[in-house]
């Protein structure tokens, strides 16, 4: 009878009148819709104006009266993301909401002023239709919180991607006034905890309404994103700090700049690292073609071995001064291509490139296809780049709005206050930062901690004994040689709530596989696991897709040649490591790291030359669903 | 008697008694008067001189005169190692509390600061606040001194003064005057602050120890003009070929070098047309104005537009063991073409070792100092690769028993009509020539006329071969005959001591010139049918014979000048000598003039050295290959002023792993082989021990490009 997708649910029928019809989406036929982009920088709308004649989902459904005596009805509509939700009830108690219920993603109309309509009055006996229609919105309940200067910015709370359920509550006027008034308006909260109307109708005391009908499609649409990589890059002027200096804009062109048409539609921004100090390193003055098959394992060591601290140069990583030039967008094949610029004689640098989505999104399987740089050359010896594919917390209007998009209150010890700071850092129940790693480099597995670290040989710079200087790496680390490491970490800004948090290696096992995820020391910030994978299956290939599934409760990293052939290198879960929570957006870099940061790594990035060629990435597709 | 006896006696007491009353109450009244008639104590004159000074520096190395929770940072440094930071953290920069030393309405006028800003954009919108705060801390007054702009360079440091009125009524020792930045910009872009200078005097001029400002404002040199000046009414000049600007000479006295690690430079220059070939020089000189370090900032690669001031940047290591009062800086500005360049506004600051105390600093820091700016024969250097010269089996085999032989290997171009360098090498007794022919390696058997005794010693200059007996203390001229195969003798010179000579060379004037190695030149012309000495003498004196020498057209002047290498009292030297055909001697060159100047890398005689003509411009180079270190090896070339290392040489072409550089013996034969003007290197390379992957080999690479 219903022609709806999902499952029907909960109570069709009471007493005194029922739903004899449902029918969802009858202007979309489709079970899967890809976000709209356009306008899509003030928050997703689901349907667009494009993807629907009316820019709505329209549904409709009947209603009779089977009672004796006229009715007056009133109905409200619901959808909630399943995708990526914390269960409505607490696990241990059906009737209890579910402490976190109130972070899921759910909805009714956008006037949360809107309570329930009414169906009008309905005769005994009379059946009636009734046609109306919603669209999915950011900041559904339209908090405060997600507003600025008097707008609601509801691309700071983007509906998720993944499966919708859709719930119909049907309800005469007696019943309409026992429903709580935060039920009616989901933008009334109390301490910024909203009651779940799912929970409420479906397993709280709306269940129990006598002549109340609740009906429940478990999933009525799946909904995807995909930005197309070929509509440009956008240059937010105040991440550069040389804006105002003359040929700030040479290189910009009609898909890479800082005007308003591509701050609508561009869905990608060239990402600008935070370089502190203590990314500094003392490098060799050798600018080398990596590739050439000149740079080799011995010249590794003659450099690490005859280049002291006076000959070398004290540099930190750069990042881009001229926006638009180590990125672009191409508007034929559809991609990002970035590129590490080499350098000459005089102007070393090591220069760190990337973009970065620009709409925000909670939780998903974000899927990159790519071809990033290639890391190890035929000698595999390191460039000293790391690819990274991550998520970082979304900021807010400008450098300066904080404050709406912190994550959930960390109730022991508290977040560690800032990224940067170091382990005597304040401690504080909310922050915002939170950040999800791919980092792809040469490294050395950390754990088990009998492994780490490898001890490497002593070398001298002996210019009449070969031996002194070209010393051989040991065999834990030369079993790897063809293989860099794939770094999955979760920040986590060391909260100590999850019930097996701890420092050092701690195994984490799922789908029957072990992972060692490690954490420095109590303080830090991060936990990691590794997996050593081929840099030619990686980064040699065409392409390679790297996945990173982000759920309310685990993270899990997979790598794959296709999309249908990935498999899981990473796994963190809320049993170690506090998931975030906060609207994140993506990363895809290329960047030189600090050595200091990967103890034990057997290329330290100061004994690696300057490129002279580009290291050229290129990210072909991305998905969120 | 009695009576008179007693008189007497008691006329004797009486005057001893008065006698001894007197002499004491004299010395009473001298002490208490001596007591009351003590000067002044030194400390007060102390105390004048203080408060008649007036005068503070905070440079933000220590809190003293710094307010509670004031921000500092050692991230960057206008002198010393740390400044103040105003930023994100507080609207508000350190502030700066100096007790008001006086109650002397008329000790104080104006309050004059200057300080030093650095901005991390292009914008300052900061004011620098003037307060004075009573005991309780309460402001009792309050003044403003703005700086705005949007167009400053990112760090760098700009140099602000202001002036404040100080109301007579707070001119009382329980205020304090507060000095502070504060930031007028919401977003509180960090703004650093150093060296601030505090007068309460007029004239104040009261600058860091540790920075100096020269804007030859008060210059009384003749190279002085007020054409052009980026501060004030003139700037010095250097003008036409070898022209110098005025020398500005700062004894190291009146710095703070107690913990110097450089000096960092900051100048102004302008040049009138668009062909600027100008060099800033640094240079650290001793007591009788010896060089004992130099360096030059080279500014002809600078970008820049004629007639505008254009501002550059440098520094200079200063080694410990010249970082003594008793030497000072000296900067000046070079010219090297018929251009006039002017020069205004050099800023020296001298840079401390970090707080670290990690006291060996890197090449260069590309941190501190956004730009890079080459310092003269200081790593880093540029590269210059050369290529293998792909060869068959039989040349390598050809080039490889040349090194393999104990005998002394010579270049030359023996056989003029080739136009190319020959090797002349002895093989068991036998001696040959080795050239290239149609890019093969050919090796000839030669002999000499008469026969030379096999214990002689042999040397080359252009085309001729000299041969020395050590026996009979004979030189030999021999000159080579191709159709004949043979080196014809041509001339014999007597010369006794032949024990020491290291090289023989062919003059213009056909003398021959004898090189030995304790600094003696001997000049020999023929005389009557024989070659008798006409000169003779000691331009250097080396230590224990360790003398090198080398000889070539290093000015590109079509003329071969000798340079000699040498070590005197542990010291490396050179000089550069040409041959003066009036004298028939060898004098200092006048195409030089930093005689025995070092650098940073030095010319040291430890490095082999061979000539080159790398670009074929005919003007020759000098390639040191040094592995002191490391394998070094180096094209430098010579200007009047200094040698300048070029490029650090990099081999290309190798077979698998084989780098030359990597081998622990290594030995260079240079010449122009090819006879394309450019020249080849032959390597030699094997090790001492055995290393699998780097087996032994003679290669020869090319500089052409």
């Amino acid at each position: 009878m219903f022609s709806c997708n999902g499952e029907k649910k909960a109570k069709i029928k009471t007493t005194d009148f029922s739903l004899t019809e449902l029918n969802l989406l009858t202007n979309y036929p489709k079970d899967v819709l890809y976000m709209d982009y356009t306008g899509a920088m003030h928050g997703f709308v689901i349907p667009s104006a494009s993807q629907t004649a009316d820019g709505r989902f329209d549904f409709n459904f009947t209603v009779k009266n089977e009672s004796e005596t006229p009715k007056k009805l009133f109905y409200k509509i619901y959808y909630q993301n399943e995708s990526y939700k914390f269960p409505d009830f607490d696990e241990n108690d059906e009737t209890k909401q579910n402490q976190f219920a109130h972070e899921n993603f759910y909805g009714s109309w956008e006037d949360t002023d809107t309570y329930f309509k009414p169906c009008g009055e309905i005769a005994p006996g009379e059946e009636k239709q009734i046609t109306d229609n919603f669209r999915i919105v950011g900041n559904p309940r339209n908090e405060d919180k997600y507003f600025f200067e008097g707008e609601n910015d509801r691309w700071k709370r983007n509906p998720r991607v993944g499966d919708y359920s859709f719930m119909i509550v049907i309800i005469d006027e007696e019943g309409l006034n026992k429903v709580p008034e935060n039920i009616k308006n989901i933008k009334l909260a109390e301490n910024e905890m909203f009651a779940s109307p799912f929970f409420y109708f479906l397993h709280g005391e709306g269940k129990s309404f006598d002549n109340c009908i609740v009906s429940f499609t478990d999933k009525f649409i799946n909904i995807k994103a995909s930005p197309d990589l070929g509509k440009g890059v956008y240059i937010d002027d105040y991440k550069f700090k040389n804006s105002e200096e003359p040929g700030y804009s040479d290189y910009f062109n009609c898909n890479c700049n800082n005007d308003e048409k591509l701050n609508e539609e561009a869905p990608v921004g060239q990402f600008i690292h935070y370089i502190d100090e203590s990314s500094k390193f003392n490098n060799v003055p050798v600018i080398s073609d990596f590739f050439d098959g000149s740079f080799t394992q011995e010249e590794y060591n003659w450099l690490r071995a005859f280049y002291k601290t006076e000959d070398r140069i004290a540099v930190l990583p750069q990042v881009a001064k001229k926006p638009c030039e180590t990125i672009y967008s191409d508007t034929i094949d559809r991609k990002i291509v970035l590129k590490n610029p080499k350098c000459e004689y005089g102007e070393w640098k090591k220069q760190n490139v990337g973009m970065i989505t620009r709409n925000g999104f909670t939780y998903g399987k974000f899927t990159v296809k790519a071809k990033l740089t290639e890391l190890l050359n035929e000698d595999f010896v390191w460039n000293g780049i790391t690819n990274a594919i991550w998520l970082i917390y979304q900021g807010g209007r400008g450098q300066n709005e904080t404050g709406w998009n912190l994550r959930r209150p960390c109730k022991k010890k508290g977040y560690m206050k800032t990224y940067w700071g170091g382990r005597e850092d304040e401690r504080v129940e909310r922050v915002a930062y939170s950040e999800i790693d791919f980092e792809i480099l040469k490294t050395v597995p950390y754990c088990p901690s009998e492994k780490f670290p490898p001890v490497y040989d002593n070398y001298e710079a002996r210019t009449n004994k070969v031996n002194a200087w070209n010393t051989q790496m040991p065999d834990d680390v030369d079993k790897d040689k063809k293989n860099i490491a794939v770094c999955c970490t979760n920040w986590d800004m060391a909260c100590w709530e999850p019930k097996n948090f701890s420092a050092g290696c701690h195994t984490v096992t799922h789908n029957g596989k072990i992972y060692y995820a490690h954490r420095w020391e109590d303080c830090y910030r991060a936990v990691t696991t590794k997996h050593m994978a081929p840099d030619d299956d990686l980064f040699g290939s065409e392409y390679y897709y790297f996945q990173i599934d982000w759920q309310p409760d685990k993270i899990i990293w997979r790598i794959g040649p296709e999309k249908n052939k990935l498999y899981e290198v990473g796994y963190i879960d809320n049993t170690i490591s506090a998931i975030p929570d906060n609207q994140m957006l993506l990363i895809i870099t290329q960047e030189f790291h600090n050595t200091n940061w990967w103890p034990g790594s057997p290329y330290l990035q100061e004994n690696i030359p300057f490129p002279a060629k580009d290291y050229v990435g290129e990210v072909y597709e991305i998905t969120i669903e | 008697m009695t009576k008179e006896i007693k008189k007497i006696k008691s006329g004797r007491t009486f005057l001893i008694i008065f006698s001894i009353i007197f002499i004491v109450i004299t010395l009473f009244i001298f002490f208490i008067g001596k007591k009351l008639d003590t000067p002044p104590k030194v400390s007060a004159v102390e105390d004048i001189q203080v408060v008649n000074d007036f005068k503070y520096f905070i440079d933000f190395e220590t809190d003293k005169y710094l307010g509670p929770n004031s921000l500092l940072t050692s991230t960057k440094a206008l002198s010393g190692k740390q400044c103040g930071l105003i930023d994100k953290n507080g609207k508000y920069g350190p502030a700066v509390i100096i007790p008001v030393p006086t109650n002397d309405t008329s000790e104080i006028s104006d309050i004059i600061v200057k300080f030093w800003l650095n901005p991390s954009t292009p914008g300052i919108d900061v004011a620098m606040a003037f307060s004075i705060v009573d005991q309780n801390n309460n402001q009792v007054h309050w003044e403003g001194y703005p700086v705005k702009g949007n167009s400053f360079a990112i760090d760098n440091w700009y140099s602000f003064t202001c002036r404040f009125k100080y109301p007579k009524e707070f001119i009382n020792t329980t205020y304090s005057l507060k000095l502070y930045l504060m930031s007028n910009n919401k977003d509180y872009t960090p703004v650093y602050i150093d060296d601030v200078s505090v007068s309460l005097k007029e004239n104040a001029d009261n600058g860091s120890p540790r920075s100096k400002l020269i804007d030859f404002e008060e210059s009384n040199d003749k190279r002085i003009s007020s054409k052009y000046a980026k501060s004030g009414y003139y700037s010095t000049y250097a003008k036409g070929e070898n022209g110098f600007s005025e020398s500005v000479i700062i004894p190291f006295k009146d710095l703070d070098i107690s913990n110097i690690n450089s000096v960092s430079l900051s100048f102004n220059y302008l040049s009138e047309t668009s062909d600027l070939n100008a060099v800033f020089v640094v240079s650290v000189c001793d007591s009788t104005s010896k060089d004992l370090l130099w360096q030059g900032i080279d500014l002809s690669k600078a970008d820049f537009k004629e007639k505008v001031w254009e501002t550059a940047n440098g520094s200079i290591l200063i080694p410990e063991e010249i970082a003594k009062p008793e030497n000072s800086l000296k900067i000046y500005l070079w010219n090297r073409n018929e251009n006039q360049v002017f020069l205004d506004d050099v800023y020296i600051v001298i840079k401390e070792n970090s707080k670290t105390n990690d006291s060996v600093q890197p090449a260069f820091d590309l941190i501190g100092q956004k730009k890079f700016q080459p310092g003269a024969n200081r790593p880093p250097y540029n590269s210059y690769v050369v290529n293998l010269q792909k060869a068959d089996a039989e040349s390598v085999v050809s080039l490889n028993k040349i090194f393999t032989r104990k005998s002394r290997i010579l270049t030359g171009k023996f056989d003029e009509s080739t136009g190319k360098d020959q090797i002349f090498y002895e093989e068991s007794g036998k001696y040959n020539i080795l050239y290239l022919e149609n890019g093969s390696v050919v090796s000839k058997e030669v002999s000499f006329h008469p026969a030379i005794s096999k214990d002689s010693r042999l040397f080359a200059d252009k085309e001729f071969l000299f041969s020395i007996n050590p026996v009979d203390g004979l030189i030999c001229v021999h000159k080579y005959q191709a159709n004949q195969n043979k080196f014809i003798e041509t001339g014999r010179i007597k010369c006794s001591g032949v024990d020491k000579v290291i090289a023989v060379t062919a003059n213009p004037d056909n003398s021959f010139s004898v090189f030995e190695n304790d600094g003696n030149i001997l000049t020999y012309a023929l005389k009557s049918g024989s070659y008798a000495q006409v000169s003779g003498n000691k331009p250097v004196n080396p230590y224990q014979g360790n003398l090198k020498f080398l000889k070539a057209d290093f000015f590109g002047i079509n003329k071969e000048d000798v340079l000699l290498i040498y070590l005197e009292k542990s010291q490396d030297k050179y000089v550069l000598l040409t041959y003066n055909a009036g004298i028939k001697g060898w004098a200092l060159s006048d195409k030089y003039k930093g005689n025995s100047v070092q650098s940073y890398d030095q010319l040291d005689f430890a490095s082999d050295y061979s000539v080159i003509d790398y670009d074929k411009t005919g003007e020759k180079e000098l390639l040191q290959l040094n592995k002191t270190k490391r394998f070094d090896l180096r094209i430098i070339n010579f200007d009047i002023m200094t040698y300048n290392i070029l490029f650090n040489v990099e081999f290309k072409g190798f077979p698998k792993k084989q780098n030359p550089k990597y081998y622990e013996v290594s030995k260079i034969i240079c010449g122009d082989f090819s006879g394309d003007g450019c020249s080849e290197i032959i390597i030699f390379q094997d090790n001492i021990s055995k290393v699998d992957w780097l087996t032994q080999k003679t290669e020869m690479y090319s500089f052409s490009k």
